[in-house]
């Protein structure tokens, strides 16, 4: 039942049907389009939302729009509304108590005290922040508002909280620590740092010369600075191509189909303003590899339109005046949907698609193949929204697009990845200030060097054969070939792992196939800031240094082009050491180290060396950013032009033009399984991690898992019960939520999900972990191996 | 992504007796609120879920802050926190309560959170709940079957949970007036300011020359309870504070009874161990500085 409210919002009053359960937010959101006042953490402590009511500051995701009748709001967009980024402004009204939030470690009247500027490390968004250091303890982080990098943290203020409160964590590992008793059970004994490489080396030399090198494996996960180079190089100088890494999921479908169109990855230009921002699988709100929030809010405010296809109804999805909402995992189908229209209603550039492309013709032809109404039978998207997006994106100038990671996890996300690729470059988009750019690398090391690919190829067809050729490429194998090369030796055994930056048993698809296989490895070794899951059963447990623990240079997202320096700020606890220096020192006992160093940190300068810094000067300087050229038709393709079709995939073996047949690809819904899953990140916490950290526990307490009210009924499953959910891989159990602006045939469950509050080794990794509900394949995405994770057969019923 | 609120139904009482009566009326279905700091967290988690709330901001004269020198200190129960915060006569009389009030979370949530949200709450970390009790304060609570005046120390009975009755609201907290010349202090210990507190004390001594005639004692976030650490006080009590280092032991006497007498667990923000060290700090800390002002 809605009820009409009086709001006067910045001097504008009117009249609203609200439902009770609406915050004033929502309405500033839904009703205002207000994007600098954002919803964060919902619970009052991240400020993000924080308005005047009456000439008193308070949270508005906290005050129900009817409480707001009549009230005088005044928010920070009155006053910062046209501003190009984040200023004192906004902070004065997120944060109007800079003491509040100060962690305090325990010193009375501090003593020294200094401000660092640095980078979050949290998430790949990496915001620009000053680091508030005193008695040697970060106590917070402020946005940088001095330099003129991007500095709006995220809605939420994760790193903000997260990173102070981990530095300082009581849990944190301190010590190296050998298993004693069985595997799993929990039982530890402390060693020295000799012993615990001296364990590794032996047994990974012994195992180099009984069954070759490439019975060790690697797990490294999302780059945060040199880590995970280290990583990829050791695993190449120690001559073995098994390394895992998350490009299957995350960054390499979308780069090749950037890459074999038109021969290089475009990223959404955020140094202008565009006029369109279509956002197809992400939140910038929250975390972001890529399009800044300060760019969202800069386009908006000049009247920019936005496109949000999401399952969910995000942040953006609010905002957006075109709200896409595809069944999960038919985000192929939706683009060739798309494409479809923009061909045949001729919406294109006509002199790029006449005088730049190869293939034209064969896709006008193949997109008459399908029909609208296939693609809004597969798609659950009305024809007339199909319709909207592709007119609107062709016809909007400039359009930047920026296609997130959930459209990255499906078996022809690469395909997809293409048809984005063509879009944006047959629309004119590419290369246009505003749209979609590509990028020209300031002078450092190529990560691909780093990883001395050239010098030791790394033959990873001896574990892939010829499948999957963009992980060959790519310098990883996806997960699940580890995990066969574990438990059925094929093509060979592999015996032993070691783990950096990850968490398999609970971000891996398919648990119980990854727990079985970390229990039949002969020796795993991993280095972690806290014991987790994957940890509890190791051999070789190594207590990592965090970033601001250690001097480091971080690269990441890699298709930024950009390169950062993270000044050390405080010293690691106890005896924890950085990644990069327990490789360092791995390889030297390895036989290795005529290709590592004295001493890690001088990595450093190695990186730089193209530009002619030492990593003390490029401090001062703290970033080196791209070029972006703005060239108009630069195609670096063999031919020169958009390869709509492409002979390269073709002598691969892939499809050269992507192929209604393979976009259209969804799963089959079976009867005992009749509800789609998916999932969204949780904006509290980076992947897997950090579920310790009370400030942004309180935040999401419980795995929830969202159910539209009639879906709930129907299964008599009632709002805040705990509720199964089950696939044909497993089940689990999460908190239910009600919501309606879900697909009743949709199940958004919560991802990454353990308990280290339990007093039991594995912390309850089997009871909510997403990843036990994942098949790990067979089908695989011929390019990637990948597997799919979005739009899995589910059923849900009560505990 | 955020959950938002579930679905409610809501209403707006206009007297406290039409509040009782939609209470008693929708039973379990029905809960009460007025700031919602604490109540739409839960709701958000969706671990509480009332399908119908009493919204008690429009009930008229619940929201003042009145003093009189026989009566004492009233505070409605609609006040804010931060309206105690600002409020002359309690920093004045009663400072106690402006310094929980200023402990108390970020501005955004004082100008939203109340006086009787914070106690009818009863998180064990409560912020006024120490101060409350070493004041010797008392609740009116008001329900369908009349009134009555409950002891700050008979309020709280569990975590989360106190003696209201399901028909029952808060209608004012009343603090008597202390002797002159005794002094409070509360201390509380997190990782942040705006932090919810991982140990606190609130500290009440009346010094007769050297002659410690009254002390009490209040913890909170160290048992299920706020709670009055009867023994801590008992050994302070009735003692001659010569002003030597035999103080400084008997204060840390003092602090480890406390730290004795608390019951604390092992939670993300800190263990039972730590949590227990630290009461008994600040008791001994809290000890000192009132002992000081009251001196000097």
């Amino acid at each position: 039942m809605t009820h009409v409210t009086r709001l006067n919002v910045n001097g504008d009053a009117r009249e609203i049907a609200v439902e009770p359960r609406q915050t004033l937010l929502d309405v500033l959101t839904e009703d205002f389009r207000l994007s600098r006042t954002k919803e964060g953490c919902g619970i009052g402590e991240c400020g993000a939302c924080t308005v005047s009511m009456d000439g008193k500051l308070v949270s508005s995701c906290l005050v129900l729009a009817m409480d707001a009748d009549r009230k005088e709001i005044v928010t920070m967009e009155k006053f910062t509304t046209g501003d190009p980024g984040f200023s004192p402004t906004m902070e004065s009204f997120i944060h109007p108590d800079q003491i509040a939030r100060r962690a305090n470690f325990g010193s009375v009247g501090s003593t020294t005290r200094s401000e660092v500027a640095t980078f979050c490390h949290l998430c790949p968004a990496h915001c620009s922040m000053n680091a508030i250091v005193e008695d040697g303890r970060v106590v917070d982080l402020e946005p940088d508002m001095e330099s003129g990098l991007y500095a709006e943290q995220c809605a939420v203020n994760k790193g903000r909280f997260t990173i102070p409160e981990v530095l300082g964590h009581k849990d944190r590992l301190l010590y190296p620590q050998k298993r004693v008793g069985a595997r799993g059970e929990g039982k530890w004994q402390r060693i020295s740092w000799d012993e615990a490489l001296d364990t590794v080396a032996a047994k990974f030399n012994q195992l180099k010369t009984t069954l070759g090198p490439e019975s060790v494996a690697f797990g490294l996960g999302e780059p945060k600075g040199l880590e995970f180079a280290f990583g990829q190089r050791l695993a190449t100088a120690f001559g073995t191509p098994g390394v895992v890494t998350p490009g299957w999921c995350c960054g390499i479908p979308k780069g090749m189909g950037a890459a074999f169109t038109y021969g290089a990855s475009a990223v959404c230009d955020d140094d202008n303003t565009p006029a369109l921002i279509v956002l197809w699988g992400v939140n910038m709100a929250h975390t972001t590899g890529g399009l800044r929030r300060e760019t969202l809010e800069k386009s908006l405010e000049a009247g920019g339109k936005i496109i949000t296809i999401d399952p969910q109804r995000t942040y953006v999805a609010k905002l957006a005046d075109l709200w896409i909402k595809p069944r999960p995992g038919s985000d192929g189908a939706l683009a060739a949907g798309v494409l479809k229209v923009i061909i045949e209603e001729k919406l294109y550039d006509r002199d790029i698609v006449d005088n730049w492309t190869v293939g034209f013709e064969k896709m006008r032809e193949h997109v008459s193949t399908f029909s609208l109404d296939e693609v809004e039978k597969l798609t659950w998207v009305p024809c007339r929204q199909i319709e909207e997006f592709a007119r609107t994106y062709s016809q909007t100038k400039p359009a930047a697009m920026h296609v997130g990671n959930a459209v990255e996890q499906l078996l022809n996300s690469f395909q997809t990845g293409r048809v984005a690729a063509i879009m944006r470059a047959i629309c004119g988009n590419l290369n246009i200030p505003g749209g979609d750019v590509m990028l020209t690398p300031p002078p450092f090391t190529r990560p691909g060097s780093f990883f001395l690919l050239n010098k030791y190829p790394r033959r990873a067809e001896k574990i892939l054969g010829d499948k999957f050729k963009f992980a060959q490429r790519s310098a990883f194998i996806p997960p699940h070939v580890m995990i066969k090369a574990i438990l059925d030796e094929d093509p060979y055994p592999i015996k032993a792992a070691m783990f950096i930056l990850t968490n398999p048993l609970v971000s891996y698809p398919n648990s119980n196939e990854t727990y079985r296989a970390l229990m039949k490895l002969d020796f795993i070794v991993i280095s972690e800031l806290f014991m987790t899951p994957t940890a509890a059963l190791a051999d070789i447990v190594l207590p990592a240094a965090w970033g601001m623990e250690h001097e480091e240079l971080g690269y990441w997202p890699g298709w930024h082009e950009e390169i950062r320096s993270y000044p050390k700020l405080v010293e690691p606890p106890a005896e924890c050491w950085p990644d990069t220096k327990i490789m360092n020192e791995l390889a030297k006992r390895l036989g290795l180290a005529g290709d590592f160093w004295e001493h890690d940190d001088e990595a450093l300068d190695l990186m730089l060396k193209p530009s002619g810094m030492s990593y003390e000067t490029f401090k001062e300087k703290r970033v080196m950013k791209p070029k972006r050229e703005y060239r108009p038709h630069d195609y670096r393709t063999p031919s020169g032009k958009i390869e709509i079709y492409s002979e390269q995939l073709a002598k691969l073996g892939y499809e050269p033009m992507p192929l209604w047949q393979e976009l259209a690809r969804t799963v089959d819904i079976p009867e005992e399984y009749p509800l789609l899953l998916t999932n969204g990140k949780e904006e509290a916490y980076m992947m897997t991690g950090f579920k310790h950290v009370a400030s942004m526990r309180i935040v999401r307490p419980d795995p929830i898992v969202e159910l539209h009210p009639d879906t709930a009924e129907k299964y008599g499953l009632q709002e805040g019960q705990w509720v199964f959910l089950e696939t044909k891989a497993g089940k689990i159990k999460q908190r239910l939520s009600l919501n309606r602006s879900l697909d009743p045939r949709v199940v958004v469950a919560a991802f990454g999900w353990w308990f280290p509050e339990r007093d039991e080794p594995g912390y309850g990794w089997r009871e909510s972990n997403l990843n036990m509900l994942i098949p790990s394949g067979p089908d695989y995405d011929p390019s990637t191996g990948g597997v799919t994770l979005r739009g899995i057969p589910c059923r849900v019923y009560g505990a | 992504m955020q959950l938002g609120l579930p679905e409610f139904e809501m209403f707006f009482p206009r007297t406290v007796e039409e509040a009782c009566s939609l209470l008693s009326g929708y039973g379990a279905d029905a809960q009460l609120f007025a700031g919602g700091t604490d109540l739409f967290i839960k709701m958000k988690q969706r671990r509480l879920l009332p399908r119908m709330l009493i919204n008690i901001k429009r009930i008229p004269a619940l929201d003042q802050i009145r003093y009189d020198a026989n009566e004492g200190l009233r505070i409605g129960a609609l006040t804010t926190i931060q309206s105690i915060q600002d409020s002359d006569v309690i920093s004045k009389k009663f400072r106690v309560l402006s310094q929980a009030a200023g402990v108390l979370g970020t501005p955004q949530i004082r100008n939203l959170g109340t006086l009787g949200g914070n106690l009818a709450n009863a998180s064990p970390s409560a912020e006024f709940a120490p101060p409350l009790l070493t004041l010797e304060a008392s609740v009116r609570c008001v329900g369908l079957g009349g009134e009555r005046l409950v002891p700050m120390n008979e309020f709280f009975v569990g975590p989360g949970k106190s003696v209201l009755s399901h028909d029952e609201l808060i209608t004012e907290v009343r603090v008597p007036n202390s002797p002159i010349r005794a002094q409070g202090i509360y201390l509380k210990h997190s990782l942040r300011m705006m932090d919810v507190s991982m140990a606190g004390a609130a500290a009440f001594v009346l010094l007769d020359g050297d002659l410690c005639r009254e002390a009490r004692i209040a913890l909170g976030a160290v048992a299920p309870t706020p709670f009055r650490a009867g023994m801590a006080e008992a050994t302070l009590r009735g003692k001659r504070l010569s002003g030597n280092s035999k103080d400084k032991e008997l204060l840390e006497e003092v602090g480890r009874i406390a730290s004795g007498e608390s019951l604390p667990i092992d939670d993300l923000r800190g263990y039972a161990s730590y949590r227990r060290k630290i009461v008994g700090m600040l008791v001994r800390q809290g000890l000192e500085q009132v002992i000081a002002r009251a001196r000097g």
